[in-house]
């Protein structure tokens, strides 16, 4: 019955239709490149039917005869509708729908992978306004290996490329000196020309505060304001030998030269309130671009007595002229950084009324660069002539309320022999200035042309020279000698502007060759780089030294072919080069190493400001290491890219080896003094200071160190860095990159290492006596992997973008190298010679068996911090004509498990950070 | 929407985990026998008390108890310090402090405890009768450690001779109890600075109720900080000699130095100003040449903090326990964790202030507890009980009887007391 239902109501309903209607089959792409559009809505009226395409961008429905609107849209493409008469036969139609034009159009919010010869991210400007930076150092969360940081704007903030950073026993990061080559090889180009940090020596002498200390670090990427700058490409592998006096890697920055809207910005977050207004104009084919920024950040945001500011101001021009034969580019720019970064204790909350720091920095800068290109030549395409200069104040003001807890000795001798030191009875409020008036200069000739040769095979050559000068003319440590800001320094003042010039000069040359050998092309570079020091002191091994860097980077194109349909294209790289960073002046022109012994201390008990004596004998010992050579890094690295469609993908492998980065390690000899016994004065009887003719004494000898920059940094780079880009998924309007890295590093000493031990047995400490030699390694062997996986979603037609990042860093791994407690050989103060170790010897000598050092063996085991997973959220949106409007929380969520290590539960929990800002543009 | 189902989760999960594996409220029973000393066989043991001390919550489970057989205590389950006093008379008409102490028990289930007992040990030789170590205060508000002092008294009815009598500081602090591997305290202490007294066996007697004054810058120290003392008067005092203008310390010719043997730090000897070591005192039946050819003492220890597990080392030398004569555990409430030496020489802390680096400790020290005999002759208590032995964070008695300062605004000290607290 109810079958028998069914089938009548089928046929009362079917029947009619059948036999009068007509299929309606349609295909919906995208007019620029013809792809489906998948899941495109389509609307038909009459009749008020809706639905949606399918998979292959293809509908179909039946329709009766008569005519129809249709009217498809899709988010992004401007809406499609047709006109539409159905007869009773099947009707085909392909609609090609239009990308919206009105809206923003899509944009890289992402780091892309370069596909030439070196392997290198590019951040573009689009990218950066959506990653809404503070300074340089946000930026580098594109680049392979890196997560997104909190800022710490209270540090020098230094630039790491494919390494872990050297890490805590907790693998938490960590600032070490030693392992500074990294930061300082690494080298930053503005418009072409070098920010040179060399001669800045702005730090607080041996009382080093160790986070603010920017010596030897190279750029402090805090200084870098982002808003300016139109793209920015991080150099991972071998540059090309065009750029000299690096180890590692480089950065160039090219800033915006165009005319561009009167634009402001305005950021605030937890840390930091950021402005920004800039505007760039054209006259013609010339282009005038001004900006300000103004940065003021917290450490802490409920701290106002530790902050950072920043003012940066600029003018640029491109001026071109074009005659016959000849067209000429000029660009031209003038900067002013200032920078103040500051910190104080509370007086109400410190014992320390007086307690600050302040480091100002202020910079004035200007680039030119004149380019002139020949049309018309055959070998010579065109002539570069670079000049730029910078010239800076640096002031670090340190005081202190300095209260010796005992009568403490400051001595003050600024020559070599026997002296009269003071001793620093009460209380004193020291006052520490460090100033530093770095000036630089940078000239540069460069020569390019292209021919071709054999038809199949293209060159493309370079030539040129360089010169890198800097000078610090600042008035360099100054303070009172009587008032030291701390009662063991036993430093003296010193002037900066003695301290000779440095000339970096630099020669080089490449060829970039393609041969293309039927479908499959060869790109090979090939070019190397001289760097000297010239105008160095003979003694120095430096001198007259040139240093020759081989570099080579080849590319082999395979043929196109397709896979699923889709255009791919494979390309294998791989390159060698060696990479040469000379030493910074505080490395080549150290100060002095004043070594101070006491040959009698009597304090008066009865009238200690009156009779009291201190006497020294002080020991001026040239600290200047003559055998200093230059870091050489060397680095290999292999590449795969593909192009399937539109997704990209590139996977590199590499590794870098250093054994010659610069450190700072103390040297040991005996000296001599003559220790005079007070102990026969009876205070009260004195009418006068000790007369040392008087006093009966002893001659004696006592180890003393002092530091000297040496060679003695190694640092092992490996790893793998990977990035894909796929295709945009229509429905979602939603682009995947997925970036990560994984990276193992070796920090390690490359030389053997004096370490003094703190015992004192008897009267005499151990390391007065005796100061082994250690064939034994001080670093750790760093391992991490990360990927950041993030979704970016694009709706231009609602001025919307915003980004969803997984960041999941897998592993940090690090272990302490296996130390060698037994020294090798000691030196000992008796003769100043060192002597083999002998540990049967020590064992019946408490003193030389001191020299033994234990090390628990559970040191050496492995750390690993396991998988930490973050999401961050940024949003941009375009509001009417003038306004864009942007938002950002990292660490949204997170996944961080418990882990155990070494018996214990390890807890971790994340803060997010968050902050918006607003764009006009008019 | 999906935030929102985290959310809830979350709750879920949070709520769950609440849920208590064991009741905590619930008590469990108890049992503790007590070991009594072997060496006191003919003892006549007096019945004791037995003391339950809940860490967390501070109260306190006391009953008398049977030295001899079964005692049962019901307790609510969580961390606990036993411990259990009584006194036993031996057949020579001796009188003995027996006492037995655990710290850290974990109680959550019922429970045998054996408990080891030992007669505290009898000294006839100086005794700590104070220590001054968490310095005085400049006009200025920061702190000033020159004129730290320890005072040494003969408790006991005939002379004692100073000479080779030892200080040490203890290489553990009392704040950090890790897993020191291999562990040794049963044996011996562990120490990180010896100096001796000098002297060729009777240069130094100390007549019975006389004090020795050792400290560590014998000056006026009123010309450096005018809230401190004057310690020119000091008996002796621990100069560190250096010919490094870094690490200068200052010596009074007319005041002996200690005979340096160990110190594990080429700066300046001081005592830890917070209070977190024990110091004492050893006679040696060695030499230092001997001492530090034969008792190094190497241990490994994982140090537990916040920020996790670390593999760590530390090195000093050993003294056998039989040669302690006095040892006082300094410590403070907040952070206390154990006493650094065995039960049997202290079993409690003195301390200055309750937190750590508590502001309010300055011009404060420990000081044994006396009381005046029939001839006002001081007679100090001693029962190897530091905490009991000593009144803690009282006004030192070189600033008692200076009338010197007592804080940094400069009030000076009016009071005269035996020990600190006791009037004269």
């Amino acid at each position: 019955m109810n079958y028998i239902l069914r089938i009548l109501i089928l046929t009362i309903i079917v029947f009619p239709v059948a036999a009068t209607a007509g299929v309606l089959k349609g295909t919906i792409l995208d007019s620029s490149d013809n792809s489906p559009l998948i899941a495109c809505s389509v609307a038909i009226n009459p009749g008020n039917s809706g639905f949606a395409t399918d998979i292959d961008g293809c509908f179909s429905i039946r329709l009766k005869p008569g005519t129809y609107t249709l009217k498809a849209s899709y988010v992004g493409f401007d809406e499609a509708v047709r006109k539409i008469t159905i007869g009773s036969a099947d009707t085909s139609i392909v609609i090609k729908m239009t990308p919206v034009q009105s809206a923003l159009k899509e944009i890289t919010v992402t780091a892309r992978e370069s596909s030439g010869a070196t392997t290198s991210s590019r951040i573009d400007r689009a990218a950066m306004t959506h990653l809404q930076p503070s300074s340089f150092t946000d930026l580098l969360e594109l680049v392979p290996g890196n997560v997104s940081q909190d800022p710490a704007m209270g540090s020098v903030n230094s630039i790491k490329l494919r390494e872990t950073g050297n890490l805590g026993a907790t693998g938490e990061s960590s600032d070490n000196g030693d392992y500074a080559i990294g930061s300082l090889g690494t080298l930053f180009n503005v418009d072409g020309a070098p920010i040179n940090n060399d001669a800045s020596m702005q730090s607080v002498g041996i009382e080093a505060n160790t986070g603010r200390n920017s010596v030897n670090r190279g750029v402090d990427m805090r200084t870098l304001s982002t808003d300016n700058i139109e793209s920015v490409e991080i150099i991972r592998g071998i540059p090309s030998a065009e750029y000299g006096n690096l180890s590692s890697g480089m950065v160039n920055i090219r800033r915006s030269r165009k005319a561009t809207p009167f634009s402001a910005r305005f950021k605030a977050d937890g840390f930091s309130k950021l402005f920004f207004a800039g505007k760039g104009v054209a006259f013609g084919q010339n282009t005038l671009n001004a900006d300000i920024s103004w940065l003021d950040s917290k450490v802490d945001p409920r701290d106002n007595l530790e902050n950072y500011k920043r003012i940066t101001a600029s003018v640029r021009a491109a001026l071109h002229f074009s005659k016959p034969g000849l067209i000429t580019d000029w660009n031209l720019s003038g900067d002013f950084t200032s920078t103040v970064d500051k910190a104080e204790s509370d007086p109400d909350l410190s014992l320390m009324k007086i307690d600050s720091y302040k480091s100002t920095y202020d910079r004035g800068s200007f680039i030119s660069s004149l380019n002139f290109t020949f049309p018309s030549l055959k070998w010579l395409g065109n002539v570069q002539l670079d000049f730029s200069g910078s010239y800076g104040k640096e002031s670090l003001r340190r005081q202190r309320q300095v209260a010796p807890s005992r009568a403490s000795v400051a001595p003050i001798s600024t020559t070599e022999g026997v002296a009269d030191g003071a001793f620093l009875l009460g209380e004193y409020i020291a006052d520490y200035l460090s100033e530093g008036k770095p000036l630089t200069l940078f000239g540069k000739v460069k020569a390019k042309g292209k021919i071709n040769a054999l038809g199949i095979m293209t060159h493309e050559y370079l030539a040129g020279a360089e010169w890198n000068m800097s000078k610090n003319y600042g008035r360099g440590q100054v303070y009172d000698p009587y008032r030291p800001l701390s009662a063991s320094w036993t430093s003296r003042p010193r002037p900066y502007s003695d301290i000779p010039a440095l000339n970096v000069v630099g020669a080089y040359i490449e060829d970039a060759m393609t041969i293309t050998a039927g479908r499959n092309s060869l790109e090979l570079q090939a070019g190397m780089h001289l760097t000297a020091l010239a105008g160095l002191d003979k003694r120095y091994l430096l001198a007259g030294k040139p240093y020759i860097d081989p570099r080579l980077n080849a590319v082999w194109h395979f043929p196109d072919t397709r896979i699923a349909g889709h255009n791919a294209s494979f390309l294998l790289a791989a390159g060698y080069g060696l990479n040469t960073r000379m030493p910074t002046p505080d490395y080549l022109f150290p100060q002095k190493a004043y070594l101070d012994i006491i040959q009698l201390n009597y304090y008066d008990t009865s009238n200690p400001e009156e009779l009291s004596r201190v006497n020294l004998r002080t020991y001026i010992n040239d600290a200047t290491n003559y055998e200093l050579r230059a870091a050489r890094n060397a680095k290999w690295e292999v590449r795969l890219g593909a192009d399937i469609g539109r997704n990209k993908f590139s996977i590199t492998y590499f590794q870098e080896k250093m054994n010659s980065g610069f450190r700072y390690a103390t040297v040991y000899a005996a000296y001599d003094y003559r220790s005079y016994d007070a102990s026969g004065i009876i205070p009260g009887t004195l009418t006068a200071p000790p007369d040392l003719a008087t006093l009966p004494f002893a001659d004696a000898s006592v180890l003393r160190g002092y530091r000297k920059a040496e060679n003695g940094t190694r640092i092992d780079k490996q790893g793998i860095e990977f990035q894909l880009n796929t295709a945009r998924w229509r429905p979602l309007a939603t682009a995947l990159t997925v970036t990560g890295a994984w990276f193992r590093t070796r920090y390690s000493n490359s030389a053997m290492l004096y370490e003094p031990v703190s015992d004192v047995i008897g009267n005499t400490a151990v390391s007065d006596k005796y100061v082994g030699l250690y064939d034994t390694a001080d670093g750790r062997i760093n391992n991490q992997f990360n990927t950041n996986f993030m979704f970016d979603t694009q709706i231009p037609k609602l001025g919307l973008v915003f980004t969803t990042t997984f960041q999941c860093m897998w592993f940090v791994k690090t272990r302490r190298l296996a130390e060698n407690g037994t020294p090798v050989a000691y030196i000992s103060a008796a003769d100043g010679l060192l002597h083999d170790f002998d540990a049967a010897m020590a064992a019946s000598d408490p003193m030389l068996n001191a020299l033994i050092r234990y090390y628990n063996p559970d040191l050496y085991n492995n750390y690993t911090i396991p998988t930490a997973v973050y999401v961050n959220f940024k949003a941009t949106k375009t509001i009417g004509k003038y306004m864009r409007m942007a938002l950002f929380v990292n660490r949204i969520l997170d996944y961080l498990p418990d882990y155990t290590s070494n018996g214990l539960t390890i807890r971790r929990s994340a803060d997010a950070y968050f902050g918006m800002e607003i764009n006009l543009t008019i | 929407m999906i935030k929102h189902s985290i959310i809830i989760l979350l709750t879920v999960f949070l709520l769950w985990g609440c849920s208590d594996s064991f009741d905590r409220t619930n008590p469990v029973e108890v049992s503790v026998t007590l070991a009594l000393p072997d060496d006191l066989p003919d003892a006549e043991f007096d019945e004791g008390e037995i003391q339950f001390y809940n860490i967390s919550n501070g109260t306190v489970t006391s009953f008398s108890a049977k030295p001899k057989g079964v005692n049962k205590a019901s307790l609510i389950p969580g961390f606990y310090n036993l411990s259990f006093t009584t006194e036993a008379n031996t057949e020579s008409g001796r009188i003995l402090t027996i006492r037995g102490s655990k710290n850290g028990l974990e109680i959550t289930a019922p429970a045998n405890i054996e408990l080891p007992t030992h007669a505290t040990v009898e000294t006839d030789d100086l005794i700590i009768s104070e220590i001054f170590f968490t310095g005085t205060l400049q006009t200025s508000g920061v702190q000033y450690n020159g004129d730290q002092y320890i005072k040494l008294y003969n408790n006991t009815d005939h002379v004692v001779y100073a000479d080779g009598l030892c200080i040490f500081e203890s290489l553990f602090l009392t704040t950090q109890k890790f897993n020191y591997t291999p562990d040794i305290i049963d044996e011996a202490v562990s120490v990180d600075a010896v100096y001796a007294i000098p002297g060729n066996g009777t240069d130094y007697p100390v007549l019975p109720g006389e004090e020795l004054l050792i400290a560590d810058i014998a000056i006026d120290h009123k010309t450096i900080n005018p809230n401190s003392f004057d310690l020119s008067h000091a008996d002796f005092e621990w100069y560190d000699e250096s010919s490094d203008p870094k690490n200068t310390d200052i010596d009074n010719p007319l005041v002996p130095n200690l005979d340096k043997w160990y110190c594990y730090t080429q700066t300046i000897w001081q005592l830890h100003n917070r209070g977190f070591k024990a110091y004492g005192i050893f006679r040696p039946q060695y030499d230092s040449a001997e001492f530090l050819a034969g008792h190094r003492y190497t241990c490994d220890y994982d140090q537990v903090t916040i920020a996790g597990s670390f593999p760590m080392q530390k090195t000093g030398y050993w003294i056998e326990n039989s040669s302690i004569v006095d040892i006082v555990n300094l410590s403070v409430e907040s952070v206390y964790q154990w006493n650094v030496c065995t039960p049997r020489l202290d079993c409690g802390y003195a301390f200055c202030g309750t937190i750590d680096g508590d502001k309010t400790r300055y011009f404060r020290a420990v000081r044994r507890k006396a009381r005046l005999d029939e001839n006002g002759v001081r007679i100090m208590t001693k029962t190897n009980d530091s905490g009991k032995d000593f009144n803690s964070w009282v006004i030192p008695s070189e600033i008692e009887l200076q009338h010197s300062s007592i804080d940094a605004a400069g009030n000076k000290s009016t009071q005269q007391t035996l020990d600190g607290v006791n009037m004269q």
